[in-house]
């Protein structure tokens, strides 16, 4: 004889999934990713668009010809460059929890080290014990489940049905732990490639200005 | 022959759940029965951590 197993309130009512503040930053620092891409854009629009038709009448014999259009192809390079750079922190990116001990995450690997209890929550002391801890209070439901399916007693049922309830919510809890933790990882990863972009449109703007630099010294020249 | 059938008895495996007399579940880890508890966590699965908006 099998008996009906209450279902879970989790399917019905969910734990409230909020934007967290990691996907709140994550999509701070894409704009700011986006308007540096559309900055740059914009300078090598009007390097392209601006400077060939300035210097006209102005370029005389093969060498300021010559240094010309290496200036204007340096900047261009410098322009290219910033956008490559950038256009990293909008790509998509694969997490799991193993990216935890990836480059660029040291900061975030000795944040957790100091307080795992703040990343960790009660499901253990790293990310391997958290998803473990997953696993585990899922397949205790189940066996809970299987349990009650064939009990009659109504007091044991009535026992059982409690501890389905509290091997749900500890599943739950530890899925809301490992899902906030996949999100601040990837939200780590998003912070680390802005900033190595940022160091590379610093030198790409160098040669930008170099470039221009060439360009106009062609142009003066003649 | 009980002892040979006793001896056939499947030993728990890791993992399995039972309900005490007490009304406590306990689950086998391997060597021992202990008891199942409840964890308490603060529901949204972010712990105290934040990332903020440079002001």
């Amino acid at each position: 004889m099998t008996l009906p197993v209450p279902t879970d309130p989790q399917e019905t009512a969910p734990l409230p999934v909020t934007v967290s503040s990691a996907q709140t930053a994550v999509a701070d620092m894409r704009a700011t990713a986006r308007w540096t891409v559309a900055a740059t854009a914009a300078v090598g629009g009007v390097l392209l668009g601006g400077l060939p038709f300035a210097a006209i009448g102005k370029l005389h014999g093969g060498g300021d010809l010559a240094l010309a259009v290496g200036g204007l192809a340096v900047a261009m390079a410098g322009v290219f460059w910033v956008i490559w750079a950038t256009g990293e922190v909008l790509t998509p990116r694969f997490v799991t929890l193993t990216s935890l001990d990836g480059p660029g995450l040291a900061g975030l690997r000795a944040a957790v080290q100091r307080e795992p209890e703040a990343f960790f929550g009660p499901f253990g002391a790293s990310a391997a014990e958290l998803d473990r801890s997953c696993r585990h209070h899922t397949q205790t439901a189940a066996r809970i489940a299987r349990l009650l399916v064939t009990e009659t007693d109504d007091v044991r049922r009535a026992r059982l049905t409690h501890w389905l309830g509290v091997a749900r919510s500890n599943a739950a809890h530890a899925r809301a732990r490992r899902r906030a933790l996949l999100e601040l990882v990837h939200a780590w990863q998003v912070r680390a490639t802005l900033r190595r972009a940022r160091i590379h449109t610093l030198l790409a703007s160098l040669l930008v200005v170099a470039g221009a630099v060439l360009f106009l010294l062609a142009t003066d020249g003649g | 022959m009980n002892g040979n059938d006793e001896s056939t008895v499947p030993p728990p495996e890791v993992g399995s759940v039972r309900l005490a007399d007490d009304g406590t579940l306990e689950q086998f880890d391997g060597t021992a029965w202990t008891p199942y508890e409840e964890l308490v966590d603060d529901g949204e699965g972010q712990g105290a951590w934040d990332f903020r908006r440079p002001t």
